[in-house]
């Protein structure tokens, strides 16, 4: 394992990643780099992945030892902060036991399922927290992503979910392009039946249709996709005796001033998320509230572009914990 | 059905600015109009990601 030069971070980067069968993409395994991010351009960061591509330490785990597993996408893999500082690193040290932390850049709920069912196993959960940034869900839309292809969700005739895997041929880079771009222009072209162009941000006045009220119409697929997907992870948890939380952060855009429109809801996505989570009986912790409560223009929790800083992640930490002494998960 | 969206490919590629993005969607519109069509005789009625591509290995989870 070598350590190289500084390299600066934008979002979407794709230096940490590799192809992955099951997942589309995973971390590269045993990679080692300090690099900086477009967050802080000026302070360098370690980025260290373990021999299972995570973020994190090579995890040992005893006999008998249960651990608690997150998953998530950029916010929980630690975009712009050390290692030491992300939640999974604090929550570690608040209970004094082993956090295991799943999270990958740019993961959707769907990728997410997939590695709760495939996996955490090895890592024998006995609480699984998934951090979603509610903004995120409409990755499962979204098959083509920073050049991977992703597996992905779809709902048949019959109204049953079915997965559609990551072709062998995505492996090599010429083809992976080639069904990646079938995906982006679908994608496309399905918006533009429903009067969303992403790519018309000309302006600065673009609001992304996810929280305009009169696009909700288009997203009701995706809210149905997500739905199914709770219902399989909740399922899993429960056979395999292991308790699940998601904790939901809080959107960007919840930081600035509040929409002069009332067709505009930055609530939006997290709402829909929260029905679907309370309609499958789904334990959640919400940071919206605790997380708009400690931001402040001299000490915020997040940075500009809406990843959590060390001092956010802190606090996810502490609510995460709190919400297990609530749920009776852990003694105080 | 198929007129319809040849008539909705076109339509995607005319909403284009620029000459050269049109014709590029024109050109990607015609290549994938076979794929599209046989996913929309197959009745699914899903909008956005209902649609499978050839090639892709599909199994139902449960």
């Amino acid at each position: 394992m070598s350590i190289k030069k500084k390299k600066v971070m934008t979002n979407g980067d794709t230096t940490f990643y590799q192809f992955d069968a099951q997942m589309g993409f995973w971390g590269v395994p045993n990679m080692e780099k300090e690099v900086s991010f477009q967050q802080r351009p000026e302070v360098p960061v370690r980025v260290k992945h373990n021999s299972d591509g995570n973020r994190d330490e090579e995890m040992i785990l005893g006999a008998y030892e249960k651990s608690i597993v997150c998953f998530g996408g950029s916010h929980t893999w630690g975009g712009a902060v050390d290692q030491e500082a992300r939640y999974t690193n604090r929550l570690s040290e608040i209970l004094n036991r082993k956090v295991v932390n799943m999270g990958h850049c740019s993961l959707g709920l769907d990728q997410v399922c997939l590695s709760v069912l495939q996996k955490s196993s090895k890592y024998k959960p006995e609480i699984i927290v998934i951090e979603q940034y509610p903004w995120a869900v409409h990755r499962v839309l979204n098959n083509y992503v920073n050049g991977y292809v992703r597996p992905h969700f779809v709902i048949d005739n019959k109204g049953k979910l079915q997965l559609q895997k990551v072709s062998s041929l995505a492996k090599i880079p010429f083809f992976r392009n080639i069904i990646g771009n079938f995906y982006a222009f679908r994608k496309e072209f399905t918006e533009f039946k429903a009067g969303i162009n992403l790519n018309n941000k000309a302006g600065g006045t673009f609001v992304d249709p996810i929280f305009v009220g009169w696009k909700t119409r288009h997203y009701d697929y995706m809210y149905d996709i997500i739905d199914k997907i709770l219902l399989v992870v909740r399922d899993y948890c429960f056979q395999h005796k292991i308790k699940l939380l998601f904790g939901l952060g809080a959107i960007q855009q919840q930081f600035g001033p509040e929409s002069t429109s009332e067709l505009i809801d930055y609530d939006l996505p997290r709402k829909r998320l929260i029905e679907l989570l309370e309609k499958n009986k789904i334990n959640y912790v919400d940071m919206t509230e605790p997380m708009l409560k400690e931001h402040t223009a001299d000490s915020p929790v997040i940075y500009e572009d809406g990843h959590i800083n060390a001092k956010g992640h802190d606090l996810f930490a502490k609510v995460l914990h709190k919400e297990f002494i609530k749920l009776n998960w852990v003694t105080e | 059905m198929k007129t319809k969206l040849f008539s909705e490919l076109m339509q995607f590629a005319f909403s284009k600015k620029k000459v050269s993005e049109k014709l590029k969607y024109m050109w990607l519109g015609i290549i994938y109009f076979a794929i599209l069509s046989k996913n929309n005789s197959k009745g699914k009625s899903n909008s956005s990601a209902s649609e499978s591509a050839s090639g892709d290995d599909i199994y139902p989870l449960f």
